[in-house]
């Protein structure tokens, strides 16, 4: 590619980074969380032919599907690709020297890492301030943070800890920090900053992964960890990674009963967070206890209509997306977009991801109705084994001994 | 219907009763034993007639036994109706008199029975998988050869070797009580023993696990068939005009949608000899072919865990060449020789190979689990391929679309079945 063209399609890029941005603007000032479908489609058209122009593998897989950009008429018929992907395709519309951030899966399944490049990280950063403060950030004094997942700087690679780190340095109070070493949880420093606050009556806002909270919980309920704590009015907690392979033994609802218990917290200020390293937007769960997200009641409403929508204090558990995430769910025998209310795998059009790709499909299972989601855990394999030799467990423990 | 056993079972099937499954199966084997001697004095020629009306029945669609198969087994083992009908059409259309000539002449004829004379008295057939057929041909030649056999069945699929029993009963009444069967799960350790005692000889089904544990267990004669994978390979050569090339790519199809792609003999890959660009060609003619053939034998619905992954095969084979999709089938070509990520079920999946000489260096990893290939292409290359392939386990080779019909004389795993017995 020469100058002129590589020139052109950063020009393209930074025109289309304003106009997200503009758009997140809006909403944010407006707290307008539903968008007209209009801007959603164009916006989405118009990521869609940047992608499919600029970035190369992404563009023959498109034409190799019988897709163009001239070729479709909707956002929905934009060609969704795998997670799985971006391990084995470097997927982005720029040179990946040219990347502000790069992040990647955690990898643990399968060895390969997923990687996701960004050109720019004043996108991502206006995409999940604004959703995180909806959800995250009651009102009045700034709460203490505290974080139960390592830092940018432990662990740069990581989506989750660039949050985090923004949540700190942006939005914490002083004294807001990473509980977090080569060990995992600090726990008891984590727990001594929390008696802090609450002897001072300042909110907290706990931060942490499953697994730590986890171990928080156990620590708590044991006595190892000293006395319950009773967090001031106005703290919150965001619990994520939670369904992903942590080893949970405790069902959800008796995971945040007893996190709602050994923290003094209200169940309404537990929150879970929905985020991958390939979407630049994160889902949260609605909290009653923040006044300016996007009408509880109508959620409430919603949740109650999804299967395991709501929790056993009546809360609802499902994810909500800003207005620049579009999310559906695909009929896993043939990929195809479902009506709302049905079940089927998840599938995201991330308008902030401009320079990657904006229609991701995930393996997760779950149900959505009117932009709200319900996650669901995935069925046990229903279906019965013939007598076919199992190929990639075969090949992975064959590549193990050629290691 | 979990069991079919002689001599317990007459009165009917699923009777409350006090014994215990394993008292039942104790019971149901003497009364086998007993039926013996009788099996093996009628000799050879009206066995193999029996056993040839026995499988003529079962291909008829008014037969009740198969129709009672038609009814249960769709749910109980997780496939279409079509694939039932198909399995159990092509499992008994080679059940011939001709073939079970040939069979014993090949096999059989002559021998010394282990020095005993006469066959075994009680053979022993572990079944599993939802292949329900995969089975049939050693329960088939022990009644032959004039062994009684007890077939323990997966307790979540017991009805075709009951239907099966039953149906001897019924259809070949002169081969008297010379089969039982029964579904229990394995973790019923001491209803899997006494079946194991009571056995002369063992032909198992199932994971390799599974089938080295019954080997430490078992000490006398011990067959056993684990899991496998087989191939289809095309040589360029000899591809011919469109209607050919339909008519191929149909049987490739064929090979793979039955048993919904999960057999010992589905090709999980068709390899190409010729370039990557080739590869896809086959694979987009193939993509215009597979939604006709998809709908002739249906698939079940696939579970979360393989629609997620057949998602993602579809998105990796479909940025490293090309992939298409729709239901219950789908089919790709990788730009090189690779065998990850595997495919789904119901996939056609074309590998371009420059040589294929490259092959069994590439199948190397999988070990010696290669079943079946079916082969289009000069005889001469077929030859030099099956020689360097044999390592490789290689069982079975045939034209495409006849992988999924191995005649009764297939030495399945390299075990010849019939000889087993003598």
């Amino acid at each position: 590619m020469n100058k002129a063209e590589l020139l052109g399609r950063e020009q393209r890029s930074d025109r289309l980074h304003r106009q997200v941005q503009q758009a997140i603007a809006h909403s944010t000032a407006d707290a307008c969380w539903s968008w007209p479908k209009q801007r959603f489609e164009e916006l989405a058209l118009a990521l869609f032919e940047h992608q499919f122009q600029g970035c190369a593998a992404y563009g023959r897989y498109c034409r190799g599907r019988g897709v163009s950009p001239s070729s479709i008429s909707s956002w929905r018929e934009i060609p969704a690709v795998p997670t799985d992907v971006f391990r084995s395709v470097d997927l982005c519309s720029f040179p990946t020297q040219d990347s502000e951030l790069l992040f990647m899966t955690s990898g643990t399944t399968s060895g390969s890492r997923g990687r996701h490049y960004l050109r720019r990280s004043d996108t991502y950063l206006a995409s999940l301030s604004a959703w995180f403060r909806t959800f995250l950030l009651v009102g009045g004094a700034a709460p203490k943070v505290v974080v139960f997942a390592p830092s940018a700087a432990q662990d740069p690679s990581s989506s989750l800890s660039f949050m985090l780190q923004w949540a700190v340095d942006a939005e914490g109070a002083p004294g807001s920090g990473f509980f977090w070493d080569s060990q995992g949880p600090r726990l008891a420093a984590g727990l001594k900053a929390m008696r802090q606050a609450q002897d001072l009556a300042q909110p907290v806002l706990v931060l942490g992964t499953a697994r730590a909270l986890q171990a928080l919980l156990e620590g708590l309920v044991s006595g190892a960890l000293g006395d319950r704590l009773e967090l001031p009015s106005g703290s919150l907690l965001m619990e994520t990674g939670g369904f992903k392979g942590a080893a949970r033994t405790l069902s959800r609802d008796l995971f945040y009963e007893g996190l709602s218990k050994v923290l003094g917290l209200p169940l309404a200020a537990i929150v879970s967070e929905y985020g991958m390293t390939e979407l630049g937007s994160q889902g949260y769960q609605p909290c009653a206890l923040t006044d300016h997200q996007p009408g509880t009641n109508e959620w409430s409403d919603l949740a109650a209509s999804l299967p395991e929508g709501l929790d056993t204090a009546g809360q609802p558990r499902v994810f909500v997306f800003p207005p620049w995430c579009g999310v559906g769910a695909v009929d896993p025998q043939s990929l195809e977009l479902l009506p709302d209310g049905e079940r089927g795998l998840l599938r995201f059009w991330d308008l902030s991801n401009v320079d990657s790709i904006c229609a991701i499909q995930t393996a997760d299972v779950g149900v959505v109705r009117g932009g709200a989601l319900s996650l669901l855990g995935r069925a046990p394999g229903a279906t019965a084994r013939g007598c076919s030799l199992a190929v990639d467990e075969v090949l992975k423990a064959a590549s193990r001994t050629a290691e | 219907m979990r069991s079919f056993l002689p001599g317990v079972d007459d009165a009917g099937w699923d009777a409350p009763g006090s014994n215990s499954l394993s008292d039942r199966l104790l019971a149901g084997a003497a009364e086998l034993r007993d039926s013996g001697p009788a099996l093996r004095a009628l000799g050879e020629r009206a066995r193999m007639r029996a056993l040839a009306g026995l499988a003529l029945a079962w291909r008829d669609p008014e037969d009740p036994f198969r129709r009672e198969a038609l009814q249960l087994l769709p749910a109980e083992c997780g496939l279409s109706s079509a694939m039932v009908e198909r399995g159990i059409d092509d499992a008994f259309s080679v059940v011939t008199e001709q073939a079970l000539r040939y069979w014993w002449s090949t096999e059989a004829q002559g021998r010394p029975y282990q020095g005993r004379g006469e066959a075994p008295e009680l053979s022993g057939h572990i079944w599993a998988s939802n292949v329900f057929v995969a089975g049939l041909p050693p329960v088939m030649a022990s009644l032959l050869v004039g062994s009684p056999a007890l077939i323990k069945a997966p307790a979540s699929m017991p009805s075709f070797a009951c239907l099966l029993a039953r149906s001897v009963r019924e259809h070949a009444p002169e081969l008297g009580r010379c089969l039982g069967a029964a579904g229990w799960s394995r973790k019923q350790v001491a209803v899997t023993t006494t079946f194991l005692d009571g056995a002369d000889l063992l032909f198992a089904f199932g994971e390799d696990r599974s089938i080295e544990e019954l080997r430490v267990q078992f000490q006398r004669p011990f067959y056993a068939f684990g899991a496998r994978y087989s191939i289809a390979v095309l040589c360029s050569t000899v591809m011919g005009d469109d209607q050919q090339l339909d008519q191929l790519l149909d049987a490739l199809a064929d090979d793979q949608l039955a048993w919904d792609g999960q057999g010992c003999l589905s090709p999980r890959w068709i390899f190409v000899e010729g370039s990557p660009e080739l590869a896809q060609m086959l694979a987009e003619r193939a993509a215009c072919r597979l939604p006709d053939r998809a709908e002739l034998l249906p698939g079940t619905l696939l579970g979360d865990d393989d629609a997620a992954h057949r998602a993602s095969w579809l998105g990796q084979v479909g940025f490293s060449g090309w992939a298409r999709e729709g239901r219950g089938w789908c089919c790709g070509a990788f730009d090189s020789s690779r065998l990850e990520p595997s495919p789904p079920p119901r996939s056609l999946c074309f590998v371009p190979l420059e040589d294929l000489d490259e092959l069994a260096l590439l199948l190397t990893p999988l070990g010696s689990r290669l079943q079946g290939m079916s082969f289009f292409g000069p005889e001469k290359r077929r030859e030099q391929l099956v020689e360097v392939l044999e390592p490789l386990g290689l069982s079975r080779v045939c034209e495409p679309g006849g992988l999924q019909r191995p005649p009764l004389h297939w030495s399945h795993d390299g075990v010849r079945i019939l000889e087993a017995f003598c």
